[in-house]
């Protein structure tokens, strides 16, 4: 290595010259032919979780555990909660004014709330911005969780009412057709809506699980009725209650999986 | 966005989701100048992990209002120069130099693929700031590669600016020398 050194103005200007015409010589090799492997979202993922213990420990007023009712927190949209109400308020009108089958009204419009709260997760992290100042305190995937539960026990607490509604004023309502039309059903309807979110990642997965529900809700409607026509039905209660083991082992799945792609902050180049 | 200052007042105060999202704003960054320093992605994969771990552990005594970024390629820089003073690095010099050589062997018995590979500009460049002394591929990389400033470079370096236009300058004229010579011998061999 050269010891020279600059010992004069004009030695350390005449070197800066050199340096100059050196650097604009060296723009001709293509620097950007040296590229970089970056490695998956995964190892970047393994990094993260390795530092985590050595983030300080949150002090004792910063560390008030989230609380549901703190919804503001989560960004759902007034207009979800307000889409889902008429979606309870169509619910009452075909049973009353119709005279529908309420199990039939529960399976088909019990899982329409969850499907709309899909839409509110995607909504939420293609604005982004404020889910971004709120990362500061919580993580993309806690927030998905939250959000997600947020949904769940609101769209579950829509249909207890709506069955309140139907035992209260219309004849009592069977446990064992409450497990084959709704509870079993809507269990299957989160895990096509889950399953179809984590393919589509975006709102369109939406409308897409709309439309295949739609179509194995109807299915599964003429399948029944032509067992009952039949007198077959009477190993439904235990089939539905294997279909909705299977569907929970399959959300829990495919939670793991939406959380593992899923954050509102994307690693920079 | 969240600032970078505002991001390390959060993780001062135990958030794990600031951590997070530091972590991804510069972790690209990070991993490409250790890629390129040290030519392997395995390498460079765990040497970042280190720097990521150091600049968590050391965030408390991280003074408000310094240049994080600056802050953060200097932990970067002294961990590669630990790296190539470990026994790890002598370790991977060591199977490097049987891989070159079982390269040559095989190029020897089977010119052609040599050649082609010989051509990639990528392997010339990663090959020639491989050969350069370590400082001044430091410089080099911050430079030409994440864009710092002289000053900056002499920050997180930790020497003086005219040191760094120096083994800038030595640095650039050894790599054009290296690389000249190799667009000179893909010439030829066309």
């Amino acid at each position: 290595m050269s010891k020279k050194k600059a010992t004069s103005p004009f030695d350390a200007r005449s070197h800066d010259d050199e340096l100059i015409e050196l650097d604009k010589e060296f723009q001709q090799f293509k620097l950007e032919d040296f590229t970089v492997e970056y490695p998956s979202d995964e190892a970047i993922a393994r990094t993260i979780d390795a530092m985590r213990p050595y983030v300080a420990e949150p002090d004792s007023k910063r560390s008030k555990r989230f609380i549901p009712w703190k919804l503001h927190i989560l960004q759902i949209q007034p207009a979800f909660w307000m889409a889902n109400l008429l979606f309870f308020c169509l619910g009452l009108l075909l049973w009353r004014f119709w005279e529908d089958d309420p199990y039939k009204i529960m399976l088909l419009l019990s899982p329409v709330p969850f499907f709309l709260g899909l839409l509110e997760l995607f909504r939420g992290r293609n604005e982004g911005l404020l889910e971004l100042e709120i990362s500061c305190k919580y993580s993309a995937q806690q927030l998905l969780l939250r959000k997600l539960l947020a949904i769940s026990i609101y769209n579950v607490l829509l249909c207890l009412a709506l069955i309140g509604v139907f035992c209260i004023f219309g004849e009592p309502l069977l446990f064992s057709k409450l497990i084959i039309y709704w509870a079993a059903p809507f269990v299957v309807a989160v895990s096509i809506g889950l399953a179809v979110a984590n393919r589509i990642r975006n709102v369109l997965s939406v409308p897409t699980a709309l439309v295949i529900w739609i179509f194995i809700a109807m299915t599964f409607i003429t399948n029944i009725e032509r067992k009952e026509r039949y007198g077959q039905a009477s190993e439904l209660p235990y089939l539905a209650g294997l279909a909705a083991a299977l569907a929970i082992v399959f959300i829990v799945i495919q939670i793991k999986r939406l959380k593992k792609g899923f954050t509102y902050y994307e690693a920079f180049h | 966005m969240p600032t970078d200052e505002q991001l390390i007042q959060e993780i001062k105060n135990g958030s794990q989701a600031a951590m997070e999202v530091l972590t991804k704003r510069y972790y690209k960054q990070i991993y490409a100048y250790i890629y390129r320093k040290t030519s392997n992605s395995h390498t460079a994969y765990d040497l970042t992990q280190d720097v990521f771990i150091k600049m968590i552990r050391s965030i408390p005594s991280f003074a408000s209002g310094g240049n994080f970024s600056s802050w953060l390629y200097t932990i970067a820089v002294n961990c590669c120069r630990d790296y190539y003073r470990s026994a790890a690095y002598r370790q991977t010099a060591a199977t490097s130099q049987y891989e070159e050589y079982a390269t040559q062997r095989a190029s020897s018995e089977d010119a052609v693929p040599y050649i082609f590979e010989k051509k990639e500009a990528r392997k010339q460049l990663k090959e020639a700031i491989r050969q350069l002394p370590e400082a001044q591929s430091e410089a080099i990389l911050l430079k030409y590669y994440h864009d710092l400033k002289i000053r900056e470079i002499a920050d997180v370096t930790g020497a003086n600016e005219n040191t760094i236009k120096a083994r800038l300058r030595q640095g650039l004229g050894k790599l054009k020398t290296m690389l000249g010579r190799d667009q000179h011998e893909q010439k030829e061999s066309n």
